[in-house]
């Protein structure tokens, strides 16, 4: 998969069913390095645009998933 | 007159400073935990001295302020709500999930990109007719230690070593809780606590536990700065921190399989569980899927103790040493203010 521009490039993600509407995240965004972001989703909607960098933290928390049509997909950790 | 029994001191549970050292906003500082005693903020205001120039005469000594900085602590009986809030404010990982009133915060440790803790505001003052001059804001606070401790069946006692940036503001105008308006909480005794430690982390040594503290240090440092001003600038993680360390005194000895487990070549591998459960909804749990203990025996009155203590490793599987499970009434953590 394409590297991604973690400022700019917005990424499609999408509640994931069944698990705890999640309410609030904390992030480190490359407005404010260092420190945390912190992101609480709209309650009720399920599709949100976001940067990578947020839509990579929300995917670890379990509550979201990047949307099947998303044009920008993440790049997978890879473990060593 | 004002008087020790009449300090208060005000938070925003679910809030923090959007920027380190940008003053919350008073309207979210409304938030009054009781506490055990008057711990004033201190300030710590560092001088420089013009006594190692020669000046040719031995005159008055030139003192300019370098720096000023400012610590204070907070010993309060241990609840859910003030526990889940300091460790927000302390790892600033959080992830709120859940649906009203039973919310659900996890928190885990720093990101390894974070570098500085989140940062609060609090007002504290003397709240009797005529003290307003007592009230002050203190802000770019940060939670330098953390001690949660349990002996027996008494209440939880929750000690938190907190650093300021040195500023006092006037608050002449905040008006404290009345004494009955103290912030709800569910407050956790020595009963509430279960812990499970063993390979599987299913073995529950409950009966067995005669004492259990844990101590969480972010090991703060304040990096040099030329930023403006006397204040603190920043305040930062210290290397390698924060740590946690899990102490147990156990009515057991060397025949236990803890010790064993201590004792064994290498040392066993075990997943250590503790929670401090009011109820389905109400309940603060620490994993930590991977440790290690040191186990050391020592006689206590009638009956011998092993001294356990639990030394963490960093795993994936809790993104850190560990990883806490906090069921609150709080929505969120850590929504900036203003």
């Amino acid at each position: 998969m394409a590297e991604v521009d973690k400022t700019s490039a917005k990424v499609k993600i999408e509640r994931v069913a069944g698990v705890d509407p999640v309410t609030q995240i904390s992030y480190i965004s490359s407005d404010r390095p260092g420190s945390y972001s912190h992101w609480a989703p709209e309650p009720g909607k399920d599709g949100f645009e976001v940067s990578a960098e947020l839509a990579t933290a929300a995917v670890e928390s379990g509550g979201f998933r990047v949307a099947e049509d998303s044009r920008v997909k993440l790049k997978t950790k890879e473990r060593g | 007159m004002g008087t020790p029994a009449s300090y208060k001191w005000l938070i925003g549970s679910i809030k923090t400073e959007g920027n380190f050292g940008v003053a919350m906003a008073t309207a979210d500082l409304t938030d009054w935990y009781k506490i055990k005693e008057a711990d004033f903020s201190a300030m710590d205001t560092t001088f420089e001295s013009d006594d190692d120039e020669i000046n040719g005469y031995v005159g008055g000594t030139l003192l300019t302020v370098q720096e000023r900085k400012g610590t204070m602590a907070r010993k309060a009986k241990a609840s859910i709500e003030l526990i889940t809030w300091a460790l927000g404010e302390m790892l600033g990982n959080v992830t709120s999930s859940g649906s009203t009133p039973n919310y659900v915060q996890t928190i885990k440790w720093r990101n390894v990109c974070a570098v500085n803790p989140p940062s609060f505001s609090f007002i504290e003052g003397e709240d009797c007719v005529g003290q307003t001059a007592t009230n002050w804001l203190y802000k770019g606070c940060v939670i330098n230690t953390l001690t949660l401790e349990f002996n027996g069946k008494g209440p939880g006692a929750l000690t938190l070593a907190l650093m300021h940036d040195g500023s006092e503001t006037a608050q002449a105008s905040v008006v404290f809780p009345v004494p009955a308006a103290a912030f709800a909480v569910n407050k956790l005794f020595g009963y509430h606590l279960t812990t499970k430690l063993g390979p599987l982390g299913t073995e529950d040594i409950t009966p067995l536990l005669r004492t259990w503290k844990m101590t969480i240090n972010s090991g703060i440092v304040e990096p040099p700065s030329m930023a403006a001003g006397v204040y603190v600038a920043e305040y930062q993680y210290g290397p390698k921190n924060p740590k946690i360390d899990i102490e147990i005194t156990l009515k057991a000895n060397k025949g236990h399989a803890i010790y064993g487990y201590y004792q064994a070549s290498p040392p066993t591998v075990l997943k250590h569980v503790s929670a401090l459960t009011i109820n389905t909804n109400r309940s603060i749990t620490l994993t930590q899927s991977s440790c290690l203990v040191t186990a050391t025996a020592k006689p206590s009155g009638n009956e011998v103790n092993l001294d356990i203590k639990i030394m963490e490793q960093h795993n994936a599987t809790d993104s850190g040493p560990g990883a806490f499970v906090c069921k609150t009434g709080f929505a969120n953590l850590l929504t900036p203010s203003p």
